[in-house]
């Protein structure tokens, strides 16, 4: 009877250390499965992709470096071109779509974008949203195709330049600004003083210029007449419909028509779409909204090192 | 003769049917965290790049998803029957490995599994069985071991 227990007992026994044994082996080849293949899709995640569509987003002001901006929804174009370098090495990626809603911004940043599109081997659709205007539109320009909204902001082929005349300021509160320069240039665009008719001259000239360059960008870009671009190319914004008739824009319509014509250009039979966005860590986030005040503060702006404190803006 | 059970060697119909049931316990087990991973993988070779041309990042990725779950696979066949004597597709047939020296290593274990790691290697160790006696691969001949079915003794 004693031994019958006994028996009853170790069989209980070993058959719970199997189900230990085998549950245990089976929770192990899950974990290590599943880090696995984290692992692999961590390390190889953006290249393992079928024939795809990347759409590379420019929101916001267009600037050279995001982290000289106030605003979180600026557009570096560091960030954007490191963006289409990436579509543009993937040999997946077969089309790439430029989801446009910006009002522009800084020349150079603007121009060097429009460069790289154009000499893109990749067929580029640029689908422009709310607005892209100014500087957005001289990129958006360079692609192969323009898809639009009819009621979307458009054009704006002009240059601006601003800066903040404190000169007055400083007159009403009796203070004297003193600053020794060599150069008779050296000046232009201080704050703290207005500006003479011989450096309006000056800074009216580098815009025009600037304005030539991007019409005839335009131009060669859209292979439009120099006339017809010179003529609306005032700085005056256009809807979608009249971007349409003037031949700023190829056709209306929103992601699905992006998707289509980029499809079509590419010619794919699937559609598999990327999305590039701007990545913005924590440390982005906090320098972005409290270190420029807390940094740089007003003070240190008006007394820093820049060339001038004139912002030109397409 | 008191006191000895002797075992007759696992039909093959039934060591089949143990494979194709832990074939599908892996299958759930490993293959299921990579499901996602590899059609993204195959998916990414298009239909006019072969596995030697295409992408380089993309050959490799399969190379060692293909590397994990091989590993993943020989370790639940070869953990299982060094401790138990028997997988779970075993398990449920009554079938179990034995050493024809001592008690089952580890080392033996491993050897008579890593075919099932392949399926061409696995055929082509399995062609054994139509040659030697005890329905043997190649690699029980080699490790030494064989199934027996604890069902029908002698």
């Amino acid at each position: 009877m004693v031994s019958n227990i006994r028996s009853g007992q170790n069989n209980k026994d070993i058959k719970q250390n199997k189900f230990v044994v085998v549950v245990s082996v089976l929770v192990l080849i899950w974990i290590i499965g599943f880090a696995s293949a984290k692992i692999i899709e961590v390390a190889f995640g953006e290249d393992l992709i079928a024939d795809s569509i990347a759409i590379v987003q420019i929101h916001g002001p267009i600037t050279i470096d995001s982290t000289n901006t106030l605003t979180l929804r600026a557009s570096s174009s560091s960030s954007i071109l490191g963006n289409i370098e990436k579509a543009q090495k993937n040999k997946n990626i077969k089309a790439i779509i430029l989801d446009i809603n910006s009002p522009g911004g800084a020349v150079v940043a603007s121009r060097e974008l429009s460069k790289v599109i154009k000499e893109s081997e990749k067929p580029v659709v640029a689908w422009i949203r709310e607005v892209g205007a100014s500087g957005a539109y001289w990129i958006a320009s360079s692609a192969d195709k323009i898809v639009a909204d009819s009621l979307s902001i458009t054009g704006s082929i002009g240059v601006s330049a601003s800066y903040l005349d404190l000169s007055g300021l400083l007159e009403k509160y009796d203070i004297a600004y003193q600053e020794l320069t060599a150069g008779s240039k050296k000046e232009l665009g201080n704050p703290l003083r207005d500006l003479t008719s011989q450096e309006r001259l000056i800074l009216q000239k580098k815009i025009d210029r600037i304005q030539e360059v991007f019409i005839q960008d335009v131009v060669e870009n859209r292979g439009l007449n120099p006339q017809q671009v010179a003529k609306i190319s005032t700085g005056e914004f256009y809807l979608g419909e009249e971007a349409f008739e003037l031949g700023l824009v190829d056709i209306f319509g929103g992601r699905k028509e992006a998707l289509a014509e980029a499809q079509g250009l590419a010619n794919l039979t699937n559609l598999e779409v990327i999305e590039y966005k701007e990545k913005m860590s924590i440390l982005d986030f906090f320098t972005k909204t409290t270190a420029y005040y807390i940094g740089k503060g007003i003070a240190s702006e008006l007394s820093s090192n820049k060339v001038s404190n004139i912002e030109i803006k397409a | 003769m008191k006191g000895i059970t002797r075992y007759i060697p696992a039909p093959l119909w039934k060591r089949l049917l143990a494979y194709i049931v832990d074939a599908l316990i892996i299958g759930i087990l490993v293959e299921a965290s990579f499901i996602g991973l590899s059609k993204k993988a195959f998916g990414s070779l298009s239909e006019k790049t072969f596995l030697s041309v295409a992408i380089p990042e993309i050959t490799l990725s399969i190379i060692i998803m293909t590397l994990v779950i091989a590993v993943l696979s020989l370790l639940y066949w070869s953990v299982l029957e060094y401790k138990l004597g028997q997988s779970l597709g075993k398990m449920l047939f009554k079938l179990y490995v034995v050493s024809e020296t001592e008690k089952l290593t580890f080392a033996q274990a491993l050897v008579r599994n890593i075919p099932k790691t392949s399926s061409w290697l696995l055929i082509i160790d399995s062609l054994a069985l139509l040659r030697y006696p005890y329905h043997k691969r190649f690699t029980e001949r080699w490790s030494q071991t064989y199934v027996v079915d604890k069902t029908t003794k002698i």
